[in-house]
């Protein structure tokens, strides 16, 4: 356009001077008429969707590496993608709760549960046209129990060695008697070959055995998945998997709803008022394993009181955060299992919003305000002040925490405690939350896995840095029940020995726990999802499909 | 060789500017605590000034699935191209609506047009942007993204190359401030005593007002280019138009992309340096008494 106008001006120079005075005012008008006339809205359509069959979804952050057993933190964008990439020898069904087999066609537990013996599927191609054989499983496990900074190692350390039997058997042998050793074996596997001889390769042209295979990265942080027409499940329905990223929420539901994206994996609660008003978007909610707590440092002089935790949560109208930050959309917690998830005990009622009882509490622990000032002493005559570290917000969900954040500022200034807000980056809250245990008080939202193990945050053996234990709870009863628990056979036992778990939690309140948070995801009318994993999301695609009109 | 020496001079002086601005930037960087390169201040900035200095971006991370290197060069294009073109948009119309204005016998359409885009010239860049992606969707169905230039078709591609730009020139009084320029220097030009002698030996008056205002010109795209360049990281990050801002914003993210940092930082500070060393060149060329 610009060339054009410029064209018009030179050639308007050379004929009658009258022309010459009015053509670059008028070229001037038209300029902006054009503009305007594109802002203002021509009348023409969007060009349709990439291609039948093509689910193009947006993603908030760029993928990392794509080699899950590299030691990058886990992070939901690229778990996403590996589930359809990736498989392990077992995987949790959350429906009926168990492990299926995947890549495994049987498990053998050999007496005392020191080890098992697995039997593979022999009908299993990497994406590169290689054949999955035992070699792979043992290469992958001596990739991450070499890994001491892996955030799966809490878990994995369970395994003590895997040997090949064979082309298509393995033994697991583990530090300790597992009851249940699939939950060590959904560990997504990667080809011994490349694994061994050129890692990094598989962090940018990954290889797996999953029903997409990859096919290409862009600079602009767009990942295209194909289907794998090898697959040894079968075929699947979508032809195509896309993801986009957009860093802007809104720019990125203006997409969903011109049907540049099809899908949004997680629609903030602000955003989905727009989505709903505009009819075309079915909003599918799902329970998405992740609590919302603050945890507290139990080896700070204050907080390793009992009371003085329970005052606290007393202290929080947790109801009034999640209506007012969250839209409603989630449920109080009692302790750190969702209502969806296995062992979730329906009877435990959360402890109530009293601050009355709150002060009562800290009362009785020796924390009052002995001189009138308004702020309460600790037994030793010091101020009681606290420091609350949080992670910098930068999305728009990011502010939801702040402000729960200042509701807990508010509600423990309403006891006469004093708390200094320490906004940190999110690499620098991480480091002194779970590596150097430098802090009080910190806003920590957890999301669990499948497996939903709750001894990594609560067994004492995971204290360690870098461990999940970071409020550094240590309780010998609840290590010998989630040692039972490891061991035990019987489902009724198992729940048993989690619901006493959970009454020593509730009772002793290392975190404060607030609430789970619905997630949503939006999709437009015409593409069917029968079935959404509340973690990894996309696990049932292959049953996922467009209506052939709305292609 | 006078000439040789005053241009080898100013290349010196901006080269300078560079590095010590980069060194600068270095430091800061180093300052900022990074968990996954922990270490004393020291340390980390001579790794800095090592990347910086050398230009060390070409390994490819396999965190990134690309070098440094080509980040960069494609989010460069990106942001060149938005700056060229605002540059073109607004300086091109400022231009001519000044000249209009200034040998018009009558130019009322000229004048209302000024003011006109004067007074829209007003909003930030940030309202104009939002404002422009709402009305293309509400009233044509367009999301103007970046990725439609690639993949849409006719009007999405227009509009997303387009409305960027336009936003980015109607924002933050950048247009306005032009026209207010560019009026008041052909009008002084207008009334100078040269202008009058133009007129009385009969000579073409407008080719005179031109090449006497080329430095301005050429000063104005060199300040322009600045401050477009800050606007260019709101309306990178709305219009999904990934270049420097855009890169910026993005790798600040929960996963920090410090080398991806630097080098934006480093090719921002080139972009801005050049566009005035190049100003320096031309006013230089135009105006032999300046060397």
């Amino acid at each position: 356009m610009e060339l054009y106008l410029r064209g018009e001006f030179s050639h308007s120079r050379v004929t009658s001077q009258r022309r010459r005075r009015v053509t670059p005012s008028a070229c001037m008008v038209v300029a902006f008429i054009l503009s305007a006339g594109l802002m203002l809205g021509l009348p023409l359509a969007l060009a349709g969707q990439a291609g039948g069959g093509n689910l193009v979804y947006g993603e908030r952050e760029a993928m990392g590496s794509f080699n899950p057993l590299s030691d990058q933190p886990m992070r939901a964008v690229s778990d996403r993608l590996f589930s359809v990439l990736f498989e392990g020898l077992f995987r949790y069904d959350y429906e009926v709760e168990e492990f299926e087999p995947v890549l495994a066609e049987s498990v053998q537990v050999e007496p005392g549960a020191g080890s098992a013996l697995v039997r593979l599927r022999n009908d299993v191609l990497w994406h590169d046209g290689s054949r999955f054989t035992a070699e792979d499983v043992v290469a992958s496990y001596e990739a991450i129990l070499g890994n001491p900074t892996h955030d799966r190692l809490d878990i994995i350390s369970l395994v003590e060695s895997v040997e090949s039997l064979g082309q298509y058997q393995v033994r697991f042998r583990f530090t300790d008697p597992l009851s249940d050793p699939e939950r060590v074996m959904d560990l997504w596997l990667l080809p011994a070959r490349q694994l061994r001889s050129n890692p990094d390769e598989l962090g940018v042209r990954p290889i797996g055995t999953g029903p997409y295979q990859f096919q290409e990265r862009n600079i602009e942080g767009t990942v295209r998945l194909t289907r794998f027409e090898e697959y040894w499940g079968g075929s699947t329905n979508l032809d195509r998997l896309e993801m986009r990223l957009s860093v802007d929420v809104g720019t990125m539901t203006t997409q969903l709803l011109a049907d540049v994206l099809n899908l949004v994996v997680d629609l903030p609660p602000a955003n989905l008022v727009q989505v709903e008003n505009a009819g075309t978007h079915a909003i599918r909610p799902y329970q998405s394993y992740t609590i919302y707590t603050f945890a507290y440092n139990l080896l700070d002089p204050v907080l390793n009181d009992a009371r003085v935790r329970r005052a606290f949560t007393m202290a929080l109208n947790r109801q009034q955060m999640l209506n007012q930050w969250y839209d409603g959309r989630g449920e109080i917690l009692a302790g750190p299992f969702v209502p969806t998830a296995p062992f979730f005990d329906p009877n435990r009622r959360a402890l109530p919003y009293d601050p009355g009882e709150a002060a009562a509490l800290l009362d009785a622990a020796g924390f009052q305000d002995l001189n009138g000032n308004g702020i309460r002493e600790t037994p030793d005559g010091e101020p009681m002040e606290l420091s609350l570290l949080l992670p910098v917000a930068r999305q728009a969900t990011g502010s939801a925490e702040q402000n729960v954040a200042q509701d807990f500022i508010d509600a423990l200034g309403g006891l006469g405690i004093q708390v200094r807000l320490e906004n940190v980056d999110r690499d620098i809250w991480e480091q002194r939350v779970f590596h150097d245990r430098d802090y009080q008080v910190a806003w920590l939202p957890w999301t669990f896995d499948p497996i939903y193990d709750i001894s990594r945050l609560f067994h004492s053996r995971n204290i360690r840095p870098g461990g999940a234990n970071v409020t550094q709870y240590a309780n010998a009863d609840v290590d010998r029940l989630l040692d039972q628990y490891a061991e035990a056979q019987d489902p009724a036992l198992r729940r048993d020995l989690m619901r006493s778990v959970q009454g020593f939690i509730a009772q002793e309140q290392p975190y404060s726990f607030l609430f789970t948070v619905d997630r949503h995801a939006a999709a437009r009318n015409g593409f069917v999802l029968p079935r959404i994993d509340p973690y990894f999301f996309f696990t049932h695609i292959r049953d996922w499909y467009f209506i052939p009109e709305f292609r | 060789m006078r000439r040789f020496w005053f241009y080898l001079g100013l290349i010196g002086r901006y080269l300078g500017l560079f590095v010590t601005v980069g060194v600068l930037a270095s430091a800061a960087l180093a300052l900022v605590p990074d968990v996954r390169a922990p270490g004393p201040f020291m340390d980390r900035w001579q790794e800095n000034l090592r990347v910086f200095l050398l230009f060390d971006y070409f390994a490819i991370d396999p965190n990134r699935g690309f070098s440094v290197w080509d980040v960069l060069l494609a989010a460069s294009w990106r942001t060149g191209t938005l700056l060229l073109g605002a540059l073109a948009f607004s300086l091109g119309p400022a231009l001519i609506l000044s000249l209009r204005i200034e040998q018009s016998r009558n130019p009322r359409i000229s004048r209302v047009t000024a003011q006109v885009l004067r007074s829209l010239s007003n909003l930030p860049v940030l309202i104009w942007a939002i404002l422009f992606m709402l009305v293309a969707f509400q009233f044509a169905g367009i999301v103007p993204v970046f990725s439609q230039i690639r993949e849409g078709a006719g009007a999405a591609v227009a509009a997303a190359v387009i409305l960027p730009i336009l936003a980015l020139v109607l924002g933050d009084g950048a247009l306005g401030s032009t026209l207010d320029r560019f009026q008041a220097r052909a009008r002084d030009i207008g009334r100078s005593e040269t202008m009058l002698a133009v007129r009385a030996r009969g000579l073409r008056q407008g080719r005179f007002l031109v090449r006497s205002m080329v430095p301005d010109v050429v000063d104005e795209a060199a300040s322009k280019a600045t401050l477009f360049l800050s606007g260019a990281i709101v309306i990178e990050v709305i219009f999904e138009w990934q270049g420097l801002g855009w890169r910026i914003w993005q790798a600040l993210g929960s996963v920090k992309d410090y080398p991806v940092i630097l080098g934006c930082v480093t090719v921002v500070m080139a972009l801005v340096l050049g566009a005035h060393l190049l100003r320096d060149v031309l006013r230089a060329a135009a105006l032999p008494h300046l060397r």
